[in-house]
C-alpha cells in the first residue's frame, strides 16, 4: 500500500532547525491495521501528516499506492487524498455551521458525486455509525462520542482505502473510547487499511502491528497479541 | 456544493452578527458613496452626449488677447456675422445657427435680459427666451410635440415653446397658430412646442424665436459687426468625416478674409458640444459650468471610501481567520485544494458585497433628496429601468467582492491542514503587521479628507466675510431702468420720499456680475495708454455703497462739467469727469493724491481717434466687485445721470434702512407700477447674487464634509471591529494583567496606545498628499488663507479623538469585566 525510504522531515524557522523525522523506512500493506506510537514530540503526527499527503517530505522517498509522492504539488496530493484517505482527528474537527449530514456529506461534494446518490452513501452511513437519528443536529448538540462518530463516518463516507487516525481516542471517555475501537477494528475487517496515532496502550494492543518511535526515528515494530488473537479470531 | 458554502456563508453571518454588521454596514456606506458619487460624476460628464449628432456639433467661441489693462476676453460666443460666413465658406461645415439672447443666468438678471412674454391679460417674465437661426432645429435633433422642425422658426415672428412655457399659457389646449405678444411689442406665433431640455445640456431655454424677428425690426445691420458685440452662441454642424484640426487651421485666414488683420488680436475656437460643460470655463455661459477638477476629486474621493470598507472586510477577515483555521483544514484534508478554497471564500466575500449592494441601493435612494439639496444636481437613478446602470451594479458588486475578498481568501486558504487540526491556530500574528498597515492607509485617506474639509470651509468662509471695500447688505437692486428713459430721474425721486430708502444711485452692471467694456486711457500729452473696463454710473453711487473717497472727489451735482457726453457734432471733444479705483491709478503709475486732478484722454478707439478730453477727479478704494477668484480688476467710474445709450445705466440699487422692510419693498413696487404699470417689477436683493457667486464653492464644501465624515464612520466601524476582536482574543491577557496589578485605565491606555501610534503614522502620507492637492486648489483663489499647520495637526487630532475613542469604550469595557471570569474561561 505505502512505503517510506529514508524518509526525513525537518522544519526551519529563521532561527532553529528541527528534525521531525529522521531517516524513517516503513512500509505498510494493504489490509493492515498499525498503531504508531511514542512519547510526545517523537514526530508521529508528522509522520501521520506526510503519510496522510498533507505535508510533502524535506528528503526521501514515499511511495504510495505505487506512484512516488514525495515531490507531488498540492494539486495532485489533494487529487490522491480525495479518493483513497480518510481522516479521524482527536479533536473531531467537523465544521460547526454543518450539520451531521452536511459534515459527511463534504467529501462526497469535492468528489463530485451526484446528490442522488451522496444522499443514499451519506445515509447509509450514518445508519452504519448509528447517528441517523442526529442526522439534522448541529456537532455542539452532539456528546463527545456521537462527534467522533460523526467524524468517523465523514472518514469512510468516501470509501477510501487508509483511514488515518490521529488519537481518535484522546478525547473520549473509556466507554466511547471503546466503541470507536471496535468500528476501526470491524472497518479492518472489511479490508480497509487503518494507521492509528495513539498513547493508549490498550488501544494499541487493537492493531496488528505497532511502530514505536523516540525522536523522529522508528524504534522497534512489533507484532501485537491482540491482533494475533483478533486476527486468527 | 454551492448549499454547504451558502449554508456556511449564512451561518457565519448569523453567528457574529457584530462583525457581520461592521462587514455589511460599512461595506454598504462605501458602496453607496460610491454609487452616489458616481451618478453625479455620469451626470457630469453626460451633458450634451444625448444629441443625435453630438459629435458633428461644435460650438465657436470668438477669443480676444489682452490689450493694455483690459483682460483677454473668452466669451462662449461669437459674432454675429461668423455663423453664416462660416458655412458658406467651409465645405465641410453642413450647417451653422446662432442663438441670441441672455448671459448666464444670474448676470443676465442683473442685466435684466428677460423677456416679457404676453397671451391677453397673462403675462410672464421668461428668463430665457432666445432668438435662433432656424438651422438650430436642424443641428440638435429637440423632441417635437407639436410643430414642424424644417419651417418652426423659418418666418420671422414665430415662437417655439418648451412644454412647460406652452402649459402655462394654454393649458392642455393646443397652442400651435395661438400668438403671443412679446415685450409688449411684437406679436408672435406659436409654430412648435418642444419638450423641455435635461439637465445634462448647457443649452438653456424655455422658448425659441425666429432671429429673423429682430432684424425685421431692428434692420439687417445689427447681424452684419464683425467686430461688434459677442452676443451669439454660434454652433456649426460638421459633415461625416469632417477633420476638425483642418478647420481649426484655416481660421485664422477666414478671419483677416473678413477683418483686417483680425487674426492679429482675435481668435475662433472649436469646441465639441459635449466637452462645454466641464472643459469651457468660458465667460457668458447660458449655464454655471461644471468643474472637471471637482468631478476628479470627487470620483477620487469615491475610491477611497470604498477602499476603507474593503479594508475593513480584509481585517476583520483575517484577524478573525481563526474561526475558520479549522473548516480549511477539515476541507483540506478530505481532498479539497486551494483553488477549491479560494473560490469558497471569494464566492463569500462577493455574496456579503451583494448584501452590502442591496443596502447600499437602498441608502443611495434614500440620500438622494438631500444630495440634490446640497450638491443642486438632480441625479437619475432608475436601475430598474437602465439596463446599463444595473450592470454596472453587478459589476461593482463583483469587483468589490473581488478586491476586498481576494486578501482573507489566499490568507485563509494558505492555512496548512497539518497544524491547524492539531489545534496550532496562529492568532493571526503573521497578518497583524499587514492588517495595522491597512489601518494605517485608512486612517490617511480619512485624514487628508478632514484637512481637504477645513481648507475649503475656511477659504470660503473667508471669501464670504472678505471686507469687500463697500457694503452689500441691505441693498435692493431693480433691474431694467433703462426702459424708463428719461423717467428715472423722476422714478428715483419719488423712492426717496420713502423714509426706508436711504439713498438710490443706478449703474450699468450691478456688483458681482461683470461686464467687459474696456477703453484705452493715457494722460493727457502722453504716449503709453493703458486699456481699463469702465462702469458707468450715476449719482451717489460711492455713497450708496458706502466707498471710501481715497483723493479728490465723486461725482456730484455741484459741478456741470461731470457727466460723460460722447463726441459729437457740436462736441468733438466729448467731456466728462473720471473717478477711478487705486488699482487703476496703479496701472497708470500713480498714487491715489498724485492721480487726483490729472487731465487724461478717453480712447474710444485703440488709437485714439475717437477720444473724450477729461480730468480724473476722484479715487475710490478697491472694491470686490467679483468673486475672490479674480483680483480687483482696474476700474474707471463715468456718470451718466440718465438711461441712455450707448452706455446705458441699467441697474438702480436702492439701500434700505431695513426697518419695515415689507413696507419699504411695497413702496417700491408701487412707484414702478405708476411709472411702467405694463410691466411687472424685476427686483432682487444684491446678496442673493453674492450668495449664488459662492454657491459652487458651498456646495463643494459641503459635499465634502459629507464624505469625509462618512469616511471617517467606515474606518471608525473598522477599527470598532478590530478593537472587540482583539479584546476577546486578548481575554487572558486582560484578567491576567488585572490580577497582576493593572487598573482599567491601564488596560485602556494599552490598547488605545496601539491605536493612536498607527493614526499618527497615518498623518505621514496624509499631510503631503492633502498639503499638495490643497496648495493647488487654494492657486485658484486671487485672495486666499494661509494652508498652515493648524489645519494639519488639528485633522489629525481630530482622527486621533475619534480612533481612540472609539478603541478606548471597547476595550474599557472588557477590562471592567472580573478577571476571574475571564481567566477561568481558558
Amino acid at each position: 500500500m505505502l512505503k517510506l525510504e529514508n524518509l526525513s522531515k525537518v522544519f526551519r524557522t529563521s532561527e532553529v532547525e528541527t528534525t521531525a523525522l529522521n531517516s524513517v523506512d516503513l512500509s505498510i500493506s494493504a489490509g493492515e491495521f498499525v498503531a504508531i506510537m511514542g512519547p510526545s514530540g517523537c514526530g508521529k503526527s508528522t509522520l501521520l501528516n506526510i503519510i496522510g499527503l498533507l505535508d510533502n517530505p524535506t528528503s526521501g522517498s514515499y511511495r504510495f499506492l505505487g506512484e512516488e509522492v514525495s515531490q507531488y504539488p498540492e494539486r495532485k496530493l489533494a487529487r490522491l487524498r480525495k479518493h483513497n484517505i480518510g481522516f479521524i482527528f482527536q479533536s473531531f474537527n467537523l465544521i460547526d455551521e454543518l450539520t451531521v449530514f452536511g459534515n459527511v456529506e463534504l467529501p462526497l461534494l469535492y468528489q463530485k458525486v451526484p446528490a442522488a446518490e451522496r444522499r443514499e452513501r451519506v445515509e447509509a452511513m450514518l445508519e452504519k455509525v448509528g447517528i441517523m437519528s442526529r442526522r439534522d443536529h448541529l456537532p455542539q448538540q452532539l456528546s463527545g462520542g456521537q462527534q467522533q462518530r460523526v467524524a468517523v463516518a465523514r472518514a469512510l463516507v468516501g470509501n477510501p482505502k487508509l483511514i488515518l487516525a490521529d488519537e481518535p481516542t484522546g478525547n473520549l471517555d473509556s466507554a466511547n473510547g471503546e466503541e470507536v475501537m471496535n468500528m476501526l477494528v470491524a472497518l479492518n475487517a472489511e479490508g480497509t487499511t487503518i494507521v492509528m496515532v495513539t498513547h493508549s496502550h490498550p488501544h494499541a494492543q487493537y492493531a496488528q502491528r505497532t511502530v514505536r518511535m523516540l525522536d523522529g526515528r522508528v524504534l522497534t515494530e512489533t507484532t501485537t497479541r491482540a491482533a494475533l488473537a483478533v486476527g486468527h479470531g | 456544493m454551492l448549499k454547504s458554502y451558502l449554508t456556511i456563508t449564512l451561518k457565519h453571518l448569523t453567528s457574529r452578527k457584530l462583525y457581520s454588521a461592521i462587514n455589511v454596514i460599512g461595506l454598504a456606506v462605501g458602496i453607496g458613496c460610491f454609487i452616489l458619487i458616481g451618478l453625479f460624476v455620469k451626470h457630469e460628464l453626460g451633458y450634451d452626449r444625448h444629441w443625435a449628432k453630438a459629435e458633428r456639433i461644435y460650438r465657436v467661441s470668438r477669443d480676444y488677447a489682452p490689450i493694455g489693462g483690459a483682460r483677454a476676453r473668452r466669451p462662449a460666443s461669437a459674432n454675429a456675422p461668423i455663423a453664416p460666413a462660416i458655412a458658406a465658406e467651409f465645405p465641410e461645415i453642413e450647417r451653422a445657427a446662432r442663438v441670441f439672447g441672455g448671459r448666464s443666468d444670474q448676470a443676465g438678471r442683473a442685466f435684466g435680459n428677460r423677456t416679457l412674454l404676453a397671451r391677453d391679460d397673462v403675462t410672464f417674465f421668461v428668463d430665457r427666451l432666445r432668438y435662433a437661426d432656424p438651422e438650430l432645429l436642424e443641428i440638435f435633433d429637440f423632441e417635437w410635440l407639436a410643430g414642424d422642425p424644417r419651417r418652426a422658426l423659418g418666418e420671422p415672428n414665430s415662437i417655439v415653446l418648451t412644454e412647460s412655457l406652452a402649459r402655462r399659457f394654454f393649458g392642455e389646449a393646443d397652442p400651435i397658430g395661438e400668438s403671443l405678444t412679446l415685450n409688449g411689442q411684437w406679436s408672435v406665433a406659436v409654430t412648435g412646442v418642444i419638450r423641455d431640455l435635461p439637465a445634462t445640456t448647457h443649452l438653456s431655454l424655455d422658448a425659441l424665436v425666429s432671429l429673423s424677428t429682430l432684424t425685421r425690426a431692428f434692420g439687417p445691420g445689427m447681424l452684419e459687426s464683425w467686430d461688434g458685440n459677442t452676443d451669439y452662441h454660434t454652433y456649426i454642424l460638421l459633415r461625416e468625416g469632417a477633420d476638425v484640426a483642418s478647420i481649426e487651421s484655416r481660421l485664422p485666414a477666414f478671419l483677416d478674409r473678413h477683418i483686417e488683420n483680425g487674426s492679429a488680436y482675435s481668435s475662433l475656437t472649436l469646441m465639441n458640444v459635449a466637452d462645454v460643460h466641464l472643459r469651457s470655463n468660458r465667460d457668458e455661459e447660458w449655464k454655471v459650468p461644471g468643474n472637471l477638477e471637482a468631478v476628479y476629486s470627487f470620483a477620487a474621493i469615491a475610491v477611497g471610501i470604498l477602499l476603507i470598507a474593503c479594508i475593513n472586510f480584509m481585517n476583520l477577515s483575517t484577524a478573525r481567520a481563526v474561526t475558520r483555521a479549522r473548516e480549511v483544514g477539515v476541507r483540506k484534508s478530505i481532498g479539497a485544494t486551494k483553488a477549491h478554497l479560494v473560490a469558497q471564500f471569494l464566492g463569500e466575500s462577493i455574496l456579503v458585497c451583494a448584501l452590502a449592494t442591496v443596502i447600499a441601493v437602498a441608502l443611495v435612494e434614500l440620500a438622494l433628496p438631500a444630495f440634490a439639496a446640497f450638491s443642486g444636481v438632480e441625479l437619475e437613478f432608475d436601475y430598474l429601468r437602465d439596463p446599463a446602470l444595473l450592470a454596472g451594479l453587478a459589476g461593482l458588486t463583483l469587483i468589490v467582492g473581488l478586491v476586498a475578498g481576494s486578501y482573507p481568501a489566499f490568507y485563509l486558504s494558505a492555512f496548512e491542514p497539518s497544524r491547524v487540526l492539531k489545534g496550532e491556530v496562529t492568532r493571526g500574528r503573521a497578518g497583524a503587521a499587514f492588517r495595522n498597515g491597512l489601518v494605517v492607509f485608512q486612517f490617511a485617506i480619512a485624514t487628508a479628507l478632514v484637512i481637504a474639509t477645513a481648507v475649503v470651509y475656511r477659504q470660503t468662509s473667508f471669501a464670504r466675510t472678505l471686507d469687500l471695500g463697500f457694503d452689500k447688505d441691505q441693498v435692493v437692486l431693480v433691474s431694467d431702468i433703462a426702459t424708463l428713459g428719461t423717467q428715472w430721474p423722476a422714478f428715483k425721486e419719488t423712492l426717496l420720499t420713502d423714509p426706508g430708502v436711504v439713498s438710490v444711485t443706478a449703474s450699468h452692471f450691478a456688483p458681482f456680475s461683470t461686464d467687459d467694456n474696456a477703453v484705452s486711457l493715457r494722460e493727457r500729452g502722453g504716449t503709453s495708454a493703458s486699456r481699463i473696463q469702465v462702469v458707468v454710473v450715476d449719482y451717489a453711487f460711492f455713497e450708496t455703497y458706502a466707498i471710501d473717497v481715497l483723493a479728490g472727489r465723486t461725482f456730484s451735482p455741484d459741478f456741470s462739467g461731470d457727466p460723460i457726453e460722447l463726441p459729437g457734432p457740436e462736441n468733438p471733444r466729448g467731456r466728462g469727469s473720471l473717478v477711478v479705483n487705486e488699482a487703476a491709478a496703479r496701472l497708470l503709475g500713480w498714487l491715489p493724491a498724485e492721480a487726483a486732478g490729472r487731465p487724461v484722454d478717453i480712447g474710444l478707439t485703440p488709437d485714439f481717434s475717437v477720444q473724450i478730453e477729461s480730468t480724473i477727479v476722484g479715487v475710490v478704494n478697491d472694491t470686490h466687485f467679483e468673486s475672490v477668484q479674480t483680483a480687483v480688476r482696474p476700474l474707471l467710474f463715468v456718470l451718466s445721470p440718465v438711461p441712455a445709450p450707448p452706455l446705458p445705466i441699467n441697474v438702480a440699487s436702492i439701500r434700505v434702512a431695513g426697518e419695515d422692510l415689507a413696507e419699504t419693498l411695497a413702496h417700491i413696487d408701487e412707484t414702478w407700477r405708476r411709472f411702467l404699470p405694463e410691466r411687472p417689477v424685476a427686483r432682487h436683493f444684491l446678496d442673493q447674487d453674492f450668495e449664488a457667486m459662492y454657491q459652487a464653492e458651498r456646495r463643494q464644501g459641503r459635499m465634502l464634509a459629507a464624505f469625509s465624515a462618512l469616511a471617517i464612520f467606515v474606518a471608525c466601524l473598522g477599527l470598532l471591529g478590530l478593537a472587540s476582536f482583539s479584546t476577546e482574543q486578548r481575554t487572558k491577557e486582560i484578567g491576567v494583567r488585572k490580577v497582576m496589578g493593572g487598573s482599567v485605565y491601564d488596560i485602556v491606555k494599552l490598547f488605545t496606545g496601539e491605536v493612536g501610534r498607527l493614526v499618527i503614522v497615518a498623518t505621514v502620507i496624509a499631510w503631503p498628499m492633502a498639503y499638495f492637492v490643497m496648495r493647488r486648489w487654494l492657486d485658484g483663489f486671487a485672495y486666499r488663507i494661509e494652508l498652515g499647520v493648524t489645519f494639519f495637526v488639528t485633522a489629525t487630532l481630530v482622527a486621533l479623538a475619534v480612533a481612540v475613542a472609539t478603541v478606548g469604550v471597547i476595550a474599557a469595557r472588557a477590562a471592567a469585566t472580573n478577571p476571574i471570569r475571564s481567566l477561568r474561561y481558558e
